[in-house]
């Protein structure tokens, strides 16, 4: 079966123009525009890179569109370490995959997770400590291994060369272009502020673009969660006070109140008089042995490719939640052809229909999807891609192995709160009052504010209202 | 995650000698101090052990100085760095590829040639090299700034996380207790002796108190009613993401104001100062050294242009006026000793560990740190050492 969706229930989809790329010498193709971690996804690759000690293989699906983690980064026309489900695919681009010999499906290298009980973290600092000569040698075929072949390309030195585009004052900076984001850009904008919107996407959204459930709309109506924020993005651009970098990233926030960003044209230096961190959450992995096979996704990602790229992360499926949002997530895979082979939920029958019973109206059983409640993940099977989970019972008495080639994980967020992590140290912020639900005195300074994923807020229209109201309260504070 | 080397007990009431700072300095007295017998020992930080200087330095290593002082003090650690894998039982991943310090105008040429004939006479391992010899030990250097320079083959770097949970974790074998999350709010002094600290964790008494505190080591001294004249400044670094090796030795730069090496795993790391010192206790990097150490690398290494910064740091260093360390006992007040005022701490611990846990258990403290006591700075003896690379006072570096 075809991973690619035809006719999604749900997601308007306006497929793009064929294109051809060479992939370790093969001609593979995909749909100009999409990530080219998809195209590789749906052409079957299922091994996208190999860790960095170990070399385990690492597929799609952890926190893809935010390149936080390394498991995608590929090398696209020789230049090493691009994110693939951050890149759009243009057609005719030759991709390889790093860090493995003689290639990254059957990597020897890869021996080394066999004996990873001889090299258990920290190995380097037992190594040879008794002989600084042998010492000396390892750590020269170790940086060989390491950072061998990793050579910047003509291209990437030309664009590290370009002139910055300078300094830029505004009176509010919005960095995330989500919900939260462009419910504040908007707020401040209607009450008279010059707003720029950062946001690292191709189009503003974040990730209620790939949300096909229905939001809470401030007038009490309800609406699919893509619509709304399409709707409230094409407001923003539209509006003459707000300017929208989009494919941009904060770089940090710096003393003195410098946002240096970095945008597709250069660097643009801002100096914004206000700042709102809209920068949402992370989805959280669970701790299992295997819990990074290539199959093994977050539930974020599997809407990413599903109901944005309108690609099937695999055809039989184990979501393991703890949340309304795993249950959601299961019902829409459901809705394009992926079978459900269990729902996972380590919580008692009660609580887990509870959060079940939005997305499966006349309850799990009654769908005919095996509904394991009370129960564990023990390990993924398979290697190089996942081929079955192991759950408990909690009570340990019973034990099933299931079957399935992908596994979703929805267990929780985490703030991305790395941009005022990065001010702690100057006394501006504190750790202890914490940012969860912060209106401007969670140890944050005067003209400085936090709303939606980035505060602890994760449900779609508590974070809509929260960043109207933070914008607003922004726009009326005076230095 | 657990810390190495942490204690599992909770924090006594006495001990023969607490030791303020978990850093390199610290712990590397301690386990001097346990060696020679001296095991009823705290370490206590308010923070994590090298969360400090320890752990924000350029990691780099050489003893070709231009005073008696400090090249004998940094030989001496040279010696036990090259060996202090073995001694500790921990690879600290000390890399001897070799340092240079890089002359880039015939005014430093000179000086780099003069300094050279001073270490001879120190009986210092360094050699003059030209500024072709400086372009073939550094083949990606830009010839433009590699006019020659001072090269010692047998020094290097090493990994500066590892040395501090080596030496945090041969200490605890030994005896001694690293407590972290504790912060010293007092120092006791009564007749003229030190009695212990007071923590937010209660009183400790000890006839010994050593302040090894880096950054806050002003505020400690000033506790015990210590004047110690030094002032915190910040320093500034960056890494890159790995890279083909092509750097193999520590280099520094008295043009930029630099000095940079690749580690094992291809990441390049390197720092550079503005020449006047930045007097600040923050450790947030700031924007416009960022700007100015990727400018100034590239320059120095055209191959890093294009390459990706991984991580960006500051760290605090605690300077006298003649930029050398404060090592010893303070005439005022007995058993409080410092190690401190430390700019080339990282590199300096080795020797200091063993030389000052010596004269503790001794009584006099050995020749090689007898010039850093801060009676110097009291007096205004200060010591003339011309070959550092820092930011000093009027715009010049020293």
């Amino acid at each position: 079966m075809n991973l690619r969706i035809t006719g999604h229930p749900a997601a308007p989809y306006a497929r793009a123009r064929r294109v051809g790329f060479t992939f370790e010498g093969r001609t593979l193709h995909g749909y100009e525009g999409e990530p080219v971690a998809t195209a590789l996804h749906a052409a079957g690759v299922r091994v996208l890179s190999r860790s960095f000690k170990y070399h385990r293989p690492r597929g799609i699906g952890l926190t893809c569109g935010a390149p936080s983690c390394p498991n995608c980064q590929l090398t696209i026309d020789g230049q090493y370490g691009v994110p693939g489900c951050a890149t759009p695919l243009r057609g005719g681009e030759t991709v390889r995959r790093e860090r493995s010999w003689p290639s990254a499906d059957r990597d020897l290298f890869g021996l080394i997770d066999r004996f990873s009980a001889f090299v258990p973290a920290g190995f380097q600092f037992r190594l040879f400590r008794r002989s600084p000569r042998l010492a000396h040698l390892a750590e020269r075929v170790m940086g060989l291994v390491a950072g061998g072949a990793r050579e910047v390309t003509p291209d990437a030195i030309a664009r590290a060369a370009r002139p910055g585009l300078g300094h830029r004052r505004t009176a509010l900076a919005v960095v995330g272009g989500g919900a939260a984001g462009l419910a504040a850009a908007l707020a401040a904008a209607d009450a008279g502020m010059e707003v720029i919107l950062v946001d690292q996407g191709e189009e503003p959204g974040g990730t209620l673009r790939a949300e096909t459930g229905p939001v809470r709309t401030p007038d009490g109506g309800q609406t699919p969660g893509f619509a709304l924020v399409a709707g409230l993005a094409a407001r923003a651009a539209a509006h003459p006070s707000i300017e929208v970098l989009a494919g941009s990233t904060a770089l940090g926030w710096y003393e003195g109140g410098v946002l240096p960003v970095h945008t597709p044209a250069g660097v643009l230096t801002l100096r914004p008089e206000r700042l709102l961190v809209a920068t949402g959450d992370y989805d959280q992995p669970l701790l299992f042995p295997g819990n990074d096979r290539p199959g093994v996704m977050l539930a974020g990602a599997v809407q990413r490719l599903i109901n944005v790229d309108h690609v099937r992360p695999g055809h039989r499926a184990v979501v393991v939640t703890a949340d309304p949002h795993g249950y959601a997530v299961a019902a829409q895979l459901r809705a394009v052809g992926v079978e459900i082979v269990a729902l996972v939920d380590a919580r008692g029958e009660a609580e887990a229909g509870a959060d079940a019973a939005a997305s499966f109206p006349s309850g799990v059983a009654a769908s005919g999807v095996p509904h394991l409640t009370g129960h564990t993940v023990r390990e993924a099977l398979g290697r190089r891609r996942v081929t079955g989970l192991v759950v408990q019972h909690r009570n340990g008495a019973r034990i099933v192995r299931l079957s399935c080639d992908v596994v979703v994980v929805s267990a929780g967020r985490r703030p991305a709160e790395e941009l005022l992590l990065q001010r702690l140290y100057h006394g501006d912020i504190t750790l202890d009052a914490g940012f969860g639900g912060a209106s401007g005195d969670g140890g944050l300074p005067g003209g400085v504010a936090v709303a939606g994923g980035a505060a602890g807020v994760t449900d779609p229209a508590a974070a809509l209202d929260m960043g109207a109201e933070e914008g607003a309260r922004l726009a009326r504070w005076s230095p | 995650m657990a810390i190495p080397g942490a204690a599992r007990t909770p924090l006594r009431r006495s001990y023969d000698a607490v030791i303020v700072g978990a850093g390199v300095q610290g712990l590397a007295l301690a386990y001097e101090l346990a060696k020679l017998g001296v095991r009823d020992v705290a370490v206590l930080d308010r923070s994590y052990p090298g969360g400090g200087g320890s752990g924000r330095n350029g990691e780099m290593i050489r003893s070709a100085f231009g005073s008696r002082e400090w090249s004998g003090l940094f030989d001496e650690s040279l010696r036990r760095w090259r060996t202090l894998s073995a001694e500790l039982d921990f690879n600290v991943l000390f890399s001897g590829s070799g340092y240079l310090v890089l002359a880039s105008t015939p005014e430093q040429v000179e000086r780099c040639r003069a300094d050279v004939v001073r270490q001879a006479e120190l009986g210092l391992r360094s050699e003059f090299v030209t500024g072709e010899e400086a372009r073939k030990i550094v083949p990606e250097v830009n010839p433009d700034l590699a006019l020659g320079g001072v090269y010692q083959d047998h020094a290097g770097f090493a990994h500066h996380d590892a040395v501090v949970w080596g030496y945090a974790r041969a200490a605890a074998r030994l005896g001694v207790e690293l407590h972290t999350g504790v912060t010293v709010t007092g120092v006791d002094v009564a007749g003229g002796a030190v009695r212990g600290v007071r923590t937010d964790k209660g009183t400790v008494s000890a006839p010994i108190v050593v302040n090894a505190a880096g950054g806050a080591a002003r505020r400690i001294a000033d506790m015990a009613g210590v004047d110690l004249p030094t002032r915190t400044c910040r320093l500034e670094m960056i890494v890159t993401e790995s890279v083909a090796p092509f750097l193999r030795p520590a280099l520094a730069t008295l043009d930029l104001l630099g000095y940079c090496h690749q580690t094992a795993r291809g990441e390049f790391v390197g720092g550079t100062e503005l020449p006047v010192p930045d007097i600040s206790d923050s450790l947030n990097g700031t924007y416009d050294l960022l700007l100015d150490m990727a400018a100034k690398f590239v320059r120095l290494l055209p191959r890093l242009a294009g390459v990706r910064l991984l991580r960006h740091w500051a760290g605090l260093v605690d300077q006298s006026e003649d930029l050398s360390p404060v090592i010893g006992p303070v005439p005022e007040v007995s058993g409080f000793y410092l190690t401190c005022g430390w700019v080339y701490g990282f590199m300096g611990a080795p020797a200091t560990g063993a030389l000052l846990a010596r004269g503790i258990h001794d009584g006099v403290m050995p020749e090689l740190i007898r010039p850093f006591s801060v009676t110097r700075l009291h007096e205004g003896r200060f010591i003339e050492e011309g070959a550092l690379v820092v930011a000093a006072e009027e715009g010049n570096a020293a």
